[in-house]
């Protein structure tokens, strides 16, 4: 489920502008928010008082949301115009839930829909970076000042994060044997926690193996190790023997699907985790 | 009935070199010297490595998928007496891929692995069986292409539904692989696992091949000569089964490859089954290897799957074939 849940997410993203556009008044806040899907919820949860929101989606709750905790309780919704109209929000927040077409219908029913974007790089000047998204939607949600307070904590813990630089290499898998390179926000956030990418290539790939006989990566980055759902592909460099034998040695940091899953703020777990890694 | 002599020492030499010819594609750059010194046991640790766990099990893997296919194509052309009879075609790889799925679906593949092949050799011989008895209660070989295809529709309908059912994408493209038949990142590990059921079909279609030759004489004719049918067709049954379910469980499902090989054969052997049967095992595998190297060398961003290749080449002569009977025959 949480794979099926980024890939969605991924395309949805690919088929949406990158900016979006959120389009309710930051200064009277929205009282009846709907979430339409998990990288949506977590915002919610997050930045809004329990008081405006009216539902999440069914997967608030899962394993892979990182918010699942303040989920509990909060009614959910399934992402279907009609579910969520008869609830008269008066602002519907989405990263990709209801579909491509989600953003307009909505809107044509006077709805207004803050857009979550992809986040994609850590902390940049472009769209996309996690504080000015995370500022984005906190202004959306009428919780200006609460947005500040999470981006302002996040850039003090990826200072920490900073401090110590590493030139290791690390890998990072998944249990299909996936890997990625420039180019993705895994790629970012290894960057940013000082390490370097063993992968050389850009974007998402199979495991080098070939090069895996000649070369070692000092860390082997394990993400989504814990989600039960996730069994290996058949055909996956990662049940090669080569690849176990040649990735059992390394220092392996698992990394919680939650902290992954959409990349949001709470990526900064994901990030201290590899900085601890690297020190020990 | 003449024979080309060089066939089969050729077509062993032509597959000995594709094998070679694969060996040296790979994502790290290494010249031909280095590859047979890995070969042969000198070079460093990471070329043989990289020789001889990575790049020659591929190779052997599609060398030995498209030999029982082969094999078990010719065989089961030589049973129906039917040119368009194969494995695939016929459902066999379907009901054996499915097998395979549901054993991975359900987590069953854990106890033990050798499930894995056991449950796609269960698939196949369940398709084949199916096919037997259909053959037996009809004298029409195409009701019998007829029933392999439904076959292999209901398995493609059960796989749907399967993959309807998946819990995430991941598992979803997993089953697909299943479908669309790869060889990519074998190991000698699936290779043992696959290599004792491919053996053993194998051998048994080739043990019992005699009794095709007496089929292509009509059945009644065969049974005056003193062929059992009744064993003849529960032998081939059982080898087709055999090794076509052990190439899936190696690669998933290869089609049309079972065809194309022994249609090319057949001209040099006499249109002898039973002659057909070490050349068209040969020419499949060598068939295949070529066609890895093909998928290898292709710069798409994604791989192609050389099942989807296979059919690709495949299916045009399938229908190929099929029109030429139509024009003999009716």
């Amino acid at each position: 489920m949480l794979r099926l849940t980024v890939f969605v997410a991924l395309l949805a993203m690919a088929a949406c502008s990158p900016s979006g556009g959120g389009t309710a008044a930051p200064t009277d806040r929205p009282m009846r928010i709907v979430s339409l899907d998990f990288c949506a919820d977590q915002y919610v949860l997050k930045l809004a008082d329990a008081e405006q929101i009216l539902a999440v989606s069914p997967d608030a709750t899962k394993a892979f949301s990182y918010m699942r905790a303040s989920a509990v309780g909060v009614p959910t919704v399934r992402p279907k115009a009609e579910d969520v109209l008869i609830l008269k929000p008066d602002l519907v927040v989405r990263s990709y839930g209801g579909g491509p077409n989600a953003t307009a219908f909505f809107e044509r029913a006077g709805i207004p829909v803050l857009q979550v974007s992809w986040a994609t790089n850590i902390d940049g000047e472009e769209i996309g970076s996690i504080p000015l998204l995370t500022q984005h939607v906190a202004d959306g949600l009428g919780q200006t000042e609460r947005g500040r307070a999470l981006v302002r904590s996040f850039r003090n813990r990826l200072k920490a994060v900073r401090a110590g630089d590493s030139d290791d290499t690390a890998l990072y898998m998944t249990p299909a044997g996936v890997t990625t390179g420039a180019g993705s926000l895994v790629h970012e956030m290894l960057i940013a926690a000082g390490l370097q990418n063993f992968q050389d290539g850009r974007g998402w790939r199979s495991l080098p193996l070939e090069r895996l006989v000649y070369e070692q990566p000092d860390m082997v980055v394990a993400a989504y190790f814990d989600a039960r759902t996730n069994h290996p592909n058949a055909w996956s460099a990662a049940q090669h023997p080569v690849a176990r034998q040649q990735l059992a040695s390394p220092d392996t940091v698992a990394l919680q699907g939650a902290w992954l899953a959409c990349g949001g703020w709470y990526l900064m777990d994901a990030l201290e985790a590899l900085s601890e890694g690297t020190a020990q | 009935m003449r024979q080309a002599h060089w066939l089969t020492p050729g077509l062993a030499a032509a597959s000995a070199l594709a094998i070679f010819a694969a060996c040296l594609l790979g994502s790290t750059p290494l010249p031909a010297d280095r590859i047979l010194a890995a070969l042969f046991g000198g070079a460093d640790t990471g070329d043989r490595l990289v020789v001889w766990s990575i790049r020659l099990p591929r190779a052997l893997a599609a060398f030995l998928v498209g030999a029982a296919l082969g094999v078990s194509g010719a065989a089961l052309q030589g049973l129906l007496r039917n040119p368009l009879a194969e494995p695939g075609v016929l459902g066999v790889s379907a009901s054996a891929s499915l097998a395979a799925t549901f054993s991975l679906y359900y987590g069953l593949v854990s106890l033990s692995p050798w499930i894995l092949p056991i449950a796609a050799i269960i698939g196949a011989l369940a398709a084949t069986a199916l096919l037997a008895i259909a053959a037996i209660r009809t004298s029409s070989v195409v009701t019998l292409i007829l029933i392999g295809v439904g076959l292999s529709s209901f398995s493609g309908a059960l796989m749907s539904l399967l993959m309807n059912l998946a819990p995430n994408p991941f598992s979803l493209s997993d089953m697909i692989n299943w479908m669309l038949g790869s060889v990519a990142n074998r190991s000698f590990n699936e290779i043992g696992l696959a290599l004792p059921f491919l053996v053993a079909g194998s051998a048994l279609l080739l043990v019992t091949g005699r009794g095709l030759s007496a089929l292509t004489l009509g059945e009644e004719a065969a049974s005056g000569v003193g062929l059992n049918l009744r064993h003849q067709r529960i032998f081939t049954v059982l080898g087709a089964g055999l090794a076509t379910g052990a190439s899936v469980a190696l690669a998933g499902a290869i089609g049309f490859v079972g065809i194309i090989a022994p249609h090319i054969i057949r001209p040099f052997v006499g249109h002898d089954p039973a002659r057909s049967l070490i050349p068209s095992a040969l020419l499949a595998g060598l068939i295949l290897v070529l066609a890895d190297i093909g998928v290898r060398t292709i710069p798409t961003d994604n791989e192609l799957k050389l099942g989807v290749v296979a059919a690709l080449l495949g299916a045009p002569i399938f229908i190929w074939i099929a029109m030429q009977r139509r024009a003999v025959h009716d």
